[in-house]
């Protein structure tokens, strides 16, 4: 088999993996060494759905003994197989990274054999990039569940990140769909790399020059819409393995139905809006200093379609409102619908020379249609600010699903999420007080 | 108002620090300072500068210290912008500078600090679109090669990263659009006009590459999320022309059966 039929079938086994990014490691250059990292990451290209290509993504090997049945790869599903040498893929990897096509290289492996020797043809791989080359890219790669933890210490001091997919997010999901693994050997992996990455920070306080243990940190998957899990269910996970286990980030892929499984769902359209929200949560919970407790409860379990989860937040929360511009902290700036990251870092900076004034707002960044409902500078309301709950949810939800105010005409829904009617003011303030 | 005076910098940014040094030399101070292909204005009057790199320095080092390195990155990105009205633009931000110092970067509300962010953040959006979307090929005497055709001439300023990177390869990036070449022989790189750069010949190796980029670019894409609006918004059609994944055509997918 030629090189491009087995790229061909390895990134075909490669792709449903939501992970991509090259953020988070920053290598400097070394005088006659190829490469380097920048932190906060490099997409190289978009695919035709418009994700991100950072790295080369591709299975070392599509061969695997399990039979997860989510998976392509799985044991009894008639795909062809393939598997690259750890020459092929390491020369890949230099040819396509010296024409800036890539960062580095995204691998994983179906489980060839044992757990262990499908980590030993990736880290062979590795070592060919690292050592013969002196490759200073990024390099992630995944550890394979079930393999051992000298395997995780050795691929650790290799690469940059790495991660374990949980896959579902839930231990009957697990069970019922991939029986060879268990939470166990899920979270035994991802322990040891985080206990990995304290001792290395130990470490390297103390002898300079000791290769880093997964310096870019360590990320997982969920699968979303494959089990019936709930968002408030995936999101106290997510939160959790960024508390307990450190992790850099937890990606979310959509279910794309792969499997014949009597349970699993079959010719659904992929929960993308889903995956959105969840993703909009996650960011909420990494940089706004957000809790999952404050976006979904008991009572809400499921995330808003028709909001993005801040805006469903605070209107929830109108005791929170209005932030006066020219006194509020960061975080409580970060709370405002329509300020993000980067106009909150530009008030802070602004109101040192002067007061703001409601005409500022917007040539500092500021979503003005959003904010306008939840802001004071100065002690005054911006103009055309309303206060009925029941307007402000129609309207920050046009603002969110242009689709919505054109739902007329059949024609024009969008074609990546399908259009429910725009809810009324009495599901509105039902949602509102926690009714529905 | 038939005595306000002007300055005219030759179009390079030397030229243009000078004609900020020469303005403080003035009394009154010029209104405005313009390069040759500006738009002049009646009942202005003009006066060449000519650049004179001591006092181009002098302005330089003033603009670091005082207001800081952000504002004179700020200044040279948004020259970077080929506005008509660079000169005045910069020249009104640089005299607010040396007014308000330390807080020229935070006065984010005054129409001087806004309008030259903007020309800067432009250019600075181009520069690290390049950094993704550049593409190099390699040629049958080892250089790597690239051509691209930006709005803005940032080959200044993706240099350094590609040098970085390629470490020891030689290589040279080619602004078609602005008949500039960034060359680099493994050691230190160069900037050079160049009117015409003609395409060195790729090698076999080359060609089989830009195939094997084309069949994984097609591949990853998942085809139940197919989304080309989504793609343009996060690369813009005006760099496809230069990219392989967009220009090489598919081969056949023997291998998926397809
Ligand atoms: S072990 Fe991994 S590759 Fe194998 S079937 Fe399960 S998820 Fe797929």
């Amino acid at each position: 088999m030629d090189i491009m039929q087995k790229l061909e079938i390895l990134t075909d086994s490669a792709k449903y993996d939501a992970a991509c990014t090259s953020s988070g490691s920053d290598r400097s250059p070394v005088a006659g060494k190829l490469g380097g990292t920048c932190a906060p990451g490099i997409c190289h290209s978009f695919s035709a759905d418009g994700r991100c290509i950072s790295l080369l993504k591709v299975l070392q090997s599509n061969v695997c003994m399990y039979d997860c049945q989510y998976c392509v790869n799985r044991r009894s599903n008639d795909v062809p197989r393939a598997s690259f040498t750890p020459r092929e893929l390491a020369d890949l990897t230099i040819g396509m990274y010296r024409r800036n096509y890539i960062e580095g290289l995204f691998l994983s492996s179906g489980v060839s054999g044992t757990p262990d020797h499908a980590m030993e043809e990736m880290i062979r791989t590795i070592r060919i990039l690292r050592e013969e080359y002196g490759f200073r890219g990024y390099i992630h790669a995944k550890a394979i569940p079930g393999c051992s933890p000298e395997a995780v210490e050795l691929l650790g001091r290799l690469v940059d990140r790495m991660s374990v997919n949980i896959e579902l997010p839930s231990e009957q999901g697990l069970k019922t769909f991939a029986p060879a693994k268990t939470k166990q050997n899920i979270l035994a992996p991802m322990r040891h790399i985080r206990d990995g990455i304290t001792q290395s920070k130990e470490e390297l306080a103390v002898y300079r020059h000791v290769p880093k243990f997964v310096p870019a940190g360590q990320s997982t998957q969920m699968i979303v819409g494959a089990t019936p899990d709930t968002d408030r269910q995936i999101l106290r996970l997510t939160e959790g393995l960024y508390k307990q286990y450190g992790l850099k980030r937890v990606f979310f892929s959509a279910y794309i139905p792969v499997g014949t499984h009597a349970l699993l769902p079959k010719n659904t359209p992929p929960p993308l809006l889903r995956e959105h929200r969840l993703y909009q949560t996650d960011w909420l919970l990494r940089f706004y200093g957000f809790s999952v407790d404050e976006i979904v409860d008991e009572e809400h379990p499921s995330l808003d379609p028709f909001l993005d989860p801040k805006c469903a937040w605070a209107l929830r929360h109108p005791e929170y409102f209005p932030v006066e511009i020219n006194r509020a902290d960061k975080e409580t700036l970060l709370h405002v619908p329509g300020i993000g990251v980067k106009s909150a870092l530009r008030i802070l900076r602004a109101r040192r020379v002067g007061a703001l004034r409601p005409e500022d707002l917007k040539k500092l960044g500021v979503v003005v249609k959003r904010a306008k409902f939840f802001v004071t500078c100065n002690g005054r309301r911006l103009p055309d600010a309303i206060d009925d709950p029941v307007i402000v949810y129609r309207h920050l939800a046009e603002l969110s699903r242009p689709e919505l105010k054109k739902a007329a005409s059949p024609m024009e829904q969008l074609t990546l999420f399908p259009t429910p009617n725009l809810p009324t003011g009495e599901d509105v303030m039902a949602c509102l007080t926690g009714q529905l | 108002m038939s005595d306000r005076t002007a300055l005219m910098f030759d179009g390079s940014f030397d030229g243009l620090l000078t004609a900020i040094f020469e303005a403080y030399t003035q009394r009154p101070m010029p209104a405005e300072i313009i390069e040759p292909d500006s738009q002049q204005h009646l009942g202005m009057v003009y006066r060449n500068v000519r650049t004179d790199a001591a006092k181009a320095a002098r302005v330089r080092r003033g603009i670091r210290t005082q207001m800081g390195g952000e504002a004179y990155d700020n200044a040279w990105k948004a020259f970077l912008s080929q506005h008509p009205e660079r000169g005045t633009f910069i020249y009104r931000y640089v005299r607010l500078g040396f007014q308000i110092k330390q807080q020229l970067v935070r006065s984010l509300t005054d129409e001087r600090v806004i309008t030259v962010n903007k020309l800067a953040s432009l250019v600075a959006r181009e520069a690290s679109h390049l950094l993704q979307f550049v593409r190099l090929g390699e040629t049958e005497t080892g250089v790597y090669y690239s051509e691209i055709t930006p709005t803005y001439p940032v080959l200044p300023l993706i240099m350094p990263h590609f040098v970085h990177r390629l470490n020891t390869q030689a290589f040279v990036i080619y602004d078609k659009t602005h008949k500039q070449a960034g060359l680099y022989n493994g050691r230190q790189w160069v900037l050079t006009d160049a009117d015409n750069a003609q395409p060195p010949a790729y090698t076999a190796e080359e060609r089989q590459y830009r195939q094997l980029w084309k069949t994984f670019y097609d591949t990853v894409a998942i085809t139940e999320r197919i989304n080309p609006k989504l793609r343009q918004q996060f690369m813009p059609k005006k760099y496809w022309r230069n990219m392989v994944e967009m220009t090489e055509t598919p081969t056949a997918h023997p291998a998926l059966g397809e």
